[in-house]
């Protein structure tokens, strides 16, 4: 049970929620145009980039939900991103990162949808991806908030929707003044506030817990399960553990957010530079923060089923004084705003360029465009807090879901990027039977996914459907396939 | 894409593809249902899935190194329009 201690949880967040708020305001000063607004005029550096990387694909979920069923399942519950988590960044580097450096300079591409909008040579994959992005990333919004409003509320006893209400506040202000800027500036402060929050409570486990061979041996005497694979309550066959696995790094190349990342770097130094960091950040951040909710199961045993998610605060509590603990549970709180604000960004740009821009008004001037965005992300931001505050699933659940719907874009880029054939009906029809069969197998018919998870067999369904459709239809203009390959 | 490039490509997408697929097969050291403890109690699959990171790390600086010295990787490759 956590004990609530509101006046130093009111000074420490406090604090850190200003530090994001007062950067909030020096990025606006810097966000003049467009271009700044949304990549940082494509001059980020390896610092700000790696952390930012690393920060928004890595959520609140990765600092309750995932410890906690580490907790529930044992070692096998490290699957989830252990193994995989070198690939997290030099994969999407690999298959997509280098080639969307040149395009994005060269053709002043800022979102995912400006490459796919020009390489289909098509406004309608722009409101496609648009209208998908409001449908599975304001859950995933949504779910940081979640993360929020239950801290705030076993800390302090206040209401749960003030968490959620104070953390979607603070992002909406320094997303709508500082754009990518502000989402950038932040990551960095946030993403070294989660690897520092990692390291005090993995070290603080371990040492509660008398060291790894007192921790493992009380472990075995709960359950050898908790030891071994698939974990305890079979909750990782093989099918899933290489599903996390390719989840986490192979369809990370469809998330909008972490797609345009790369049209904001400097240049390829910076991007391996990026890929270096991030995955150093990547690896103590999230291998220490679940391994300490395994060792959880040693040193706070019989926690409540409905309270496992918060075996991270409970470590930092136990083990340190009510100010230090409150200084790391913002590391938490970090990790879900980090999320939040660069999908903010995305999908306001989702509204404001692809949408308004691109469709319903073209003689929209930047600076129009600009003004919309800011009104929009409050929108949305107000939206995402609505969302948070009716909780309609687990942090973990939807996240998994968002994080599938958005994963099937995979396909159009990898293919748009690497076979001329590659056609607008092909891009189009793969993604919506895509996202058909994934909706089937995750509501209804679980069994067609073979143990894996839904979206790499509904993947790998709509990349034969993009095949077939491309080859059945008009191959793409010359000018079209001159600006994107050598 | 000239032959040099397209070998500099294609060794180091299959350095990495291997190692991708290499840790997702079930070799004891990385998967397994049974319990075997190496170090104070810790599972093996554990030091199985730190080596793998180690190695793979590695690969991705020499990956950095290599790329920097060659031509399409310099600044002047991604000049802006």
């Amino acid at each position: 049970m956590v004990t609530p201690t509101p006046i130093p949880f009111f000074i420490m967040v406090g604090l850190y929620l200003l530090s994001m708020a007062v950067i909030g305001i020096y990025a606006a000063k810097k966000t003049t145009n467009l271009r700044e607004f949304f990549v940082m005029n494509a001059k980020a550096g390896a610092i700000l980039s790696g952390l930012a990387y690393f920060s928004t694909q890595y959520s609140m979920s990765t600092f309750m939900g995932v410890p906690g069923t580490c907790y529930k399942v044992g070692y096998a519950g490290l699957a989830v991103s252990v193994p995989g988590l070198v690939f997290s960044m030099i994969i999407p580097a690999l298959f997509v990162g280098r080639k969307l450096i040149a395009l994005g300079k060269k053709h002043k591409f800022l979102t995912m949808a400006d490459y796919l909008g020009d390489r289909y040579d098509s406004q309608g994959i722009r409101v496609l991806l648009a209208l998908m992005m409001l449908f599975f990333l304001i859950p995933l919004m949504g779910a940081q908030t979640i993360g929020a409003g239950v801290i705030v509320n076993v800390f302090t006893g206040l209401p749960y929707w003030v968490g959620v209400v104070a953390m979607g506040v603070i992002v909406i202000f320094y997303c709508m003044s500082g754009g990518i800027r502000g989402a950038i500036l932040t990551d960095a402060v946030q993403g070294t506030l989660m690897v520092g929050t990692a390291i005090v409570t993995f070290i603080l486990s371990v040492a509660m817990g008398g060291g790894f061979s007192a921790i493992n041996a009380k472990i075995a005497s709960v359950s050898p399960e908790l030891l071994t694979f698939p974990g305890k309550g079979n909750y990782m066959p093989w099918q899933n553990y290489v599903s996390q696995i390719v989840l986490w790094s192979f369809f990370t190349i469809g998330q909008p957010q972490l797609f345009t990342k790369f049209f904001a770097m400097k240049n390829y130094r910076v991007m391996f530079r990026a890929v270096i960091l991030g995955t150093l950040g990547m690896w103590f951040a999230a291998t220490l923060i679940e391994w300490s909710g395994v060792n959880a199961i040693a040193i706070l045993p019989n926690i409540d089923p409905k309270e496992i998610d918060r075996v991270v605060p409970m470590i930092l509590q136990r083990g340190l004084n009510p100010f230090l603990a409150s200084l790391f549970i913002s590391g938490i709180v970090a990790a879900g705003m980090s999320t939040i604000d660069s999908v903010l960004i995305m999908t306001t740009g989702a509204i404001s360029r692809d949408i308004y821009q691109k469709v319903l008004n073209t003689q929209a001037t930047d600076q129009q465009v600009m003004s919309i965005s800011r009104i929009v992300t409050v929108i949305i931001g107000i939206i995402v807090i609505i969302f948070g505050v009716y909780r309609p699933a687990t942090i973990f659940t939807i996240i998994l879901f968002a994080f599938g719907g958005m994963g099937l874009f995979v396909v159009p880029v990898l293919l748009g990027m690497y076979w001329k054939k590659a056609t607008l009906p092909g891009a189009i029809v793969s993604v919506v039977a895509g996202m058909i069969l994934m909706l089937l197998i995750q509501f209804k018919y679980k069994s067609w996914a073979l143990g894996f998870h839904p979206l790499i067999v509904s993947a790998l369904f709509a990349l034969i459907v993009m095949v077939v459709v491309s080859q059945l239809t008009k191959p793409p203009a010359e000018a079209v396939l001159a600006r994107h390959f050598d | 894409m000239n032959e040099d490039r397209k070998r500099f490509e294609r060794k180091w997408f299959g350095i990495f593809i291997f190692l991708y697929v290499l840790i997702m097969i079930p070799f004891p050291f990385f998967y397994t249902k049974e319990y075997i403890p190496l170090v104070s109690g810790i599972p093996m699959f554990i030091f199985g899935w730190f080596v793998h990171t180690a190695v793979t790390f590695l690969f991705i600086y020499l990956f950095y190194k290599e790329s920097m010295k060659r031509p399409e990787f310099q600044d002047s490759a991604v000049e802006e329009d």
